[in-house]
């Protein structure tokens, strides 16, 4: 098992560690930052200018070679590096270095407005691997125009196009389709001009046209002419003046000016077509499902915050209700001057000098929403009178449980409510109510060191809640139990108990649940294992045990610890077979008689009749009755067989 | 009972979450290791074959966000739980109810302990190089595990009375995720979104992360500001609302 395991992980690692492989190949490949010392030129047309060109790598770079491009027709290469022909510069070199910087000078010769970009990069390191450069840059370069060489209009087709703008150099114009297209500059005087196109065809053309003035002044319009599709435009032939025109004078600038309006900021280069993130974050959609979430965002805390206000606007109407029934209902009781017991009557019944908690009067209505149903009061107990004279001679004693007026209200809804939906429309219309209960009712006991008193009463009466009241687990919703808290133990089986873990691992989580250090449960491990005689079963997984064996292992850990003053048992005294209960019987005993006070809940009446000293019978919430352990358990058979 | 054995109780209950939740798998712990490379690798692959993205160490970049993330979000998520499923103990056992969201926080840091092993190793696959401002990653994520004390608190609350902030709560973690930035740089956004990203307290605890791991710097003050209010705040916030709550649950429950 432990092999197989460990050759899983040998061949996944082995799967794994080429994926890893690929992603440092294909990601953490080397980068190059390819860029321009400025993002835009601004030139007049006859000047010379520097243009820098920076190659950055975060790695050192080999062999390179770099081809700039630029458009002849405006600026003319000088000096910097190499001249390539054809309107390029070729950078190249063996850097040994991860940076470098080129400044190459040019010179206008005509004004207008052209560009220079990175045509090609061929970069690879010193380890002569390539290295992708993966944005080209490019550089909007304007040059101001030559006043001596401007152009009074252009006619397309024999008609002249009216957004013409002598200071203006680019143009985006769409014609429909024709075969032959006539451009027609008219220079200011004295200027010649010289149109240049390439052959007309359906999509983009550039036209350029040259406007030189005198001494050799020269100008550079651009026209962008988008030219139609033949069918679409064949019925529009016959009037071809309809062209469309768009003056782009800052076409080149656009990315730049979205960097203004702060949409995109681009540091690595214009934007990818296939990035569908950042499109998702610049452009429209961006905003629409921004608002979409914001709205959604909106509506569902609008609906949290209704239900919550919805929840609070009926729990504060019941309890207004409620309190006005009991206040009706407390003027009807006095009224008719019934003799019930109310809440001075009681103390005075209650065994003497019993420490009275003064803060018991003020508590607030919310701690004890039925206060005014203290009518209803301990109706049924009965005090069995020779209770009286046993406790005669501890008369000064105080007690170590003063389990004083305590009562647990539960809340349980009376629908259940699966469900927002429902939960609304129940809301609505009113119909969520609370089935209140009480598990205990204003249940007094005093009990005093060394008694062993056990609780008895039928499923359900609230024997366990009040053990887990008096061992702090819950806390009452009225009255008090003085006790002295760190003294207290509970046991119950299996606290805690995880079926998917080892009974070891059980035995260490449940120990500290219960209370144990590590050193203790260390040092107890063995007896444990001794006592619930599971010796050969702790490394097995609790979910493949028995019950009796899961409640052996518990009762081993919880009474395995030193007797503590105040000793709660929960059900634990039948468990397992006859042998392993004589067994934890006699253990039990033993702790019993080592001095402690003891609770014990326990449906065995013999058990009962053998080890207490003293019997609540708490039936339905209610104290029944207290004291001797066969009187008490006798009524509470009697109750049981008239019952049945 | 002594904060010592608090301790040791947390541990227990930790070790319990820990083997209960990888006791029926075949590679148990491993996949503490495991679920963040794997992520990773996946996340890269798709974000910088399909999205080109122009992040250096886009795999480092994500892995470092990612494992914050997932501890967020692990603690939180199974913090929100914790009251209701140990329900049986919090009746029986006078143990401080605090000691079980916490106990499934203290997991959520365990695992975190186990991804951090991924992270190294995968930090010096990518040749990272040590320096010193790498100490603020503990100081992160312990700054983090405050804040994620603070709103699992809140969360097993509010889970006990109304179950439905589950469901929402994981709709809010998605939206919370896009806000953390863990797959793109922050600066691609718009002014206004990245005003929101930067007042995201999980997107700050990121971004001091990766500034000390994979750039050498420091946070800045505001940063620190931030950080550390988030993260006393939301405690102090966590641990109010849970002991003015404390024994409403019982009743519920």
């Amino acid at each position: 098992m432990k092999k197989r395991t460990k050759w899983a992980i040998v061949t996944l690692m082995a799967i794994l560690l080429p994926f890893c492989g690929l992603f440092t190949e294909a990601v953490h490949a080397a980068s190059v930052n390819l860029h321009f010392g400025s993002e835009q030129y601004e030139h007049r047309y006859d000047e010379s200018f520097l243009i820098g060109v920076y190659i950055e790598a975060d790695e050192n770079i080999g062999n390179y070679e770099v081809v700039l491009s630029y458009d002849e027709n405006y600026i003319t290469y000088v000096s910097g590096a190499e001249a390539g022909g054809e309107g390029t510069v070729i950078l190249r070199g063996n850097l040994n270095g991860d940076y470098k910087k080129y400044l190459i000078s040019f010179r206008a010769i005509a004004g207008g407005e052209t560009n220079i970009e990175v045509a090609s990069a061929n970069i690879n390191t010193s380890n002569s691997e390539r290295i992708n450069v993966s944005v080209l840059p490019s550089a909007p370069i304007n040059l101001t125009h030559n006043p001596e060489a401007l152009l009074s209009s252009i006619k397309i087709n024999g008609v002249e196009l009216e957004e013409f703008d002598s200071n203006v150099f680019n143009y985006d114009i769409k014609i429909p389709y024709t075969e032959q297209l006539d451009i027609d500059a008219i220079g200011r005087n004295g200027v010649t001009t010289e149109v240049l196109s390439d052959n007309l065809s359906v999509g983009n053309n550039m036209v350029y046209i040259e406007a030189e003035g005198s001494g050799s002044s020269r100008n550079i319009y651009k026209l962008n002419v988008i030219m139609e599709e033949e069918n679409v435009t064949e019925e529009k032939l016959p009037d071809s003046t309809n062209y469309e025109v768009a003056s782009d004078e800052k076409a080149d600038f656009s990315e730049n000016s979205m960097n203004e309006n702060g949409a995109v900021q681009i540091e690595d280069g214009p934007i990818d077509d296939g990035d569908f993130l950042l499109s998702l974050f610049n452009g429209k959609i961006r905003l629409n499902i921004l608002q979409i979430l914001i709205i959604l965002l909106i509506i569902s805390l609008a609906l949290l915050v209704v239900l919550l206000i919805l929840s609070f606007y009926t729990e504060k109407k019941k309890r207004k209700r409620r309190k006005r029934k009991k206040g009706r209902k407390r003027r009807k009781s006095t009224r008719s001057g019934s003799g019930k017991t109310s809440v001075p009557n009681i103390q005075e019944i209650k065994p003497r000098n019993k420490p009275v908690d003064i803060s018991l009067k003020d508590r607030s209505l919310e701690e004890r929403p039925l206060e005014e149903d203290e009518d209803f009061k301990l109706y049924g107990i009965e005090f069995i009178c020779d209770d009286f004279d046993d406790d005669f001679d501890d008369e000064y004693e105080e007690p170590v449980i003063a389990i004083d007026d305590v009562s647990m209200l539960f809340r349980v809804a009376t629908q259940n409510v699966s469900g927002l939906k429902e939960f609304i429309i129940q809301k609505l219309k009113g119909k969520i109510t609370y089935r209140e209960f009480y598990a205990l009712n204003h249940v007094s006991i005093d009990i005093y060191k060394g008694e062993v008193v056990g609780i008895i009463g039928t499923n359900g009466s609230g024997k366990s809640t009040l053990l887990k009241i008096v061992s702090g687990a819950l806390k009452p919703t009225g009255g008090k139990v003085i006790v002295d808290k760190s003294k207290v133990q509970l046991l119950t089986l299996g606290t805690g108990f995880d079926m998917e873990l080892t009974a070891k691992e059980n035995v260490y989580l449940n120990g500290a649940i219960i209370g144990y250090s590590k050193e203790f449960i260390d040092s107890v491990y063995d007896d444990i294992v001794a006592f619930a005689e599971l010796e050969d079963f702790m490394e097995e997984k609790v979910k493949n045990f028995s019950s009796g064996m899961v409640s052996r292992l518990g009762f081993a850990i919880a009474t395995i610890g030193d007797a503590p003053e105040i000793l709660i048992l929960d059900e634990v005294l039948s468990v397992g077979d006859e042998f392993f209960r004589k067994k934890s019987l006699a253990r039990v005993k033993e702790m019993i008689h080592g001095g402690s006070t003891v609770l014990l809940v326990s449906h065995s009446m013999q058990t009962i009749l053998d080890n207490c000293s003293r019997v609540a019978w708490i039936e339905k919430g209610v104290l029944k009755m207290y004291g001797e352990p066969n009187k008490v358990c006798k009524a509470y058979q009697d109750m049981g067989n008239t019952e049945t | 009972m002594n904060i010592k054995q608090y301790f040791f109780v947390l541990r227990e209950l930790t070790g319990r979450e820990i083997k209960r939740k990888y006791a029926r798998s075949y590679l148990g712990i491993l996949w503490s290791v495991l679920n963040p490379l794997l992520t990773m690798a996946v996340l890269s692959m798709i974000f910088s074959t399909m999205f080109k993205r122009s992040i250096e160490n886009f795999p480092i970049y994500l892995l470092t966000g990612q494992i914050l993330w997932q501890m967020f979000t692990g603690a939180t998520n199974s913090a929100m739980d914790a009251l209701v499923d140990n329900k049986s103990l919090l009746t029986k056992v006078k143990l401080p109810k605090q000691i079980f969201p916490l106990s499934r926080i203290y997991t959520a840091l365990v695992n975190l302990g186990y991804s951090l092993v991924a992270y190294i190793c995968m930090l010096m696959l990518f040749r990272i190089k040590p320096s010193i401002t790498m100490i603020i990653v503990p100081v992160v994520i312990v700054l983090v595990l405050l804040f994620s004390i603070g709103i699992g608190y809140i969360l097993s609350i509010v889970y006990v009375f109304f179950a439905d902030i589950k469901y929402f709560y994981s709709i809010i973690l998605t939206l919370w995720m896009y806000m953390s930035a863990l797959f793109y740089p922050v600066e691609n956004l718009n002014p206004q979104m990245q005003m929101i990203v930067n007042a995201n307290p999980v997107y700050c605890y990121i971004r001091a992360m990766r500034g000390g791991v994979m750039y050498g710097q420091w946070p800045d003050t505001i940063l620190w500001i931030k950080m550390i209010c988030w993260a006393v705040g939301m405690l102090l916030l966590g641990l109010f609302v849970f002991s003015a709550n404390e024994n409403k649950i019982m009743q519920k429950l």
